[in-house]
């Protein structure tokens, strides 16, 4: 399986996908229009990792924005990684957000509460 | 002078950030995204207060692409409005307007009058279970726009809809304090 490197655009994330690590990050801005679209290829990319997942997989999501249609992208990411998260896999998440952004920390601790993967929330400087 | 004529113009103590306006068939250009968020940068204010309310005009400004009349109808040429202003250290309104057919008016109507009775707590249960739904628009909407923009702006909200022929102008002014 081929990794996944999507460059960060002006409205878009940067996102890594790297099967033989089982380090998945995303970071940056996320705000385009139409979120399906763009979150696409990233789904197909985890649909086929779910069938032959990493025992441990690791999630680093930081970012600075992003709108509403990315927050039911982000969700349907988690719900993916929810399905490889079971007794022999592990799937962690590490949740980034600046200090004093308190809208970020509360949209993780969301996150949290509606899936079943283990989250870390952590401020950085 | 009209309710939202007053929406669009600076009022005392305001600057004027940004300044758009195009067509329905233009799209709000990238440009101005950037130039907002490079304007919030340069701006002494609180950090907290700038990144909310960059959020929400970005919100704001996606939803005029989700609810505006399409050139089907003919209304390729209607304007829509984009503007910016700024009061730093008090507050930041963003104002759009663009035409819309009368069922987009009546379903806004009927969701904002909603949610403008809703307190921060229960619009965020409303976001968490639209956002738990599993539904999205083929515009890309997944009905949590403007609910996160009256949570955000804790209800700062005042709209017009203003009939013009068929259809209506919708005008929606947000603020952040």
């Amino acid at each position: 399986m081929e990794p996944l490197i999507i460059a960060a655009g002006a409205k878009t994330p940067y996102i890594s996908l790297k099967p033989e690590s089982g380090a998945i990050e995303i970071k940056g801005k996320s705000i385009p229009e139409n979120s399906v679209e763009f979150y696409q290829p990233v789904l197909s990319w985890l649909d086929q990792y779910a069938e032959k997942p990493l025992t441990k997989t690791s999630v680093t999501v930081h970012l600075e924005y992003f709108n509403t249609s990315s927050s039911k992208c982000l969700l349907d990411i988690f719900r993916r990684l929810e399905k490889v998260h079971n007794a022999t896999n592990e799937v962690t998440v590490l949740w980034l957000f600046e200090e004093d952004d308190e809208d970020m920390q509360e949209a993780g601790d969301d996150y949290q509460s509606i899936v079943k993967i283990p989250f870390t929330i952590k401020p950085v400087e | 002078m009209s309710a939202d004529k007053a929406f669009f113009t600076a009022q005392p103590g305001e600057t004027t950030m940004i300044s758009w306006q195009g067509k329905t068939e233009t799209a709000i250009p990238e440009s101005i995204y950037t130039e907002l968020e490079e304007k919030l940068n340069q701006t002494e204010d609180l950090k907290s207060r700038k990144k909310r309310f960059y959020y929400i005009a970005v919100e704001c400004m996606q939803n005029i692409i989700r609810h505006q009349e399409g050139s089907e109808n003919g209304a390729a040429d209607l304007p829509v409005k984009v503007m910016i202003f700024a009061e730093p250290g008090n507050h930041y309104r963003i104002v759009t307007g663009n035409m819309i057919t009368p069922d987009s008016a009546e379903f806004l109507k009927n969701q904002l009058s909603q949610l403008l009775q809703l307190n921060t707590e229960q619009l965020h249960e409303q976001y968490l279970t639209k956002l738990s739904e599993n539904t999205i628009s083929e515009k890309g909407g997944a009905g949590l726009g403007l609910i996160e923009i009256a949570r955000k702006s804790e209800n700062n909200i005042k709209y017009t809809f203003e009939k013009t022929g068929n259809n209506s102008f919708f005008s929606l002014e947000v603020t952040v304090k």
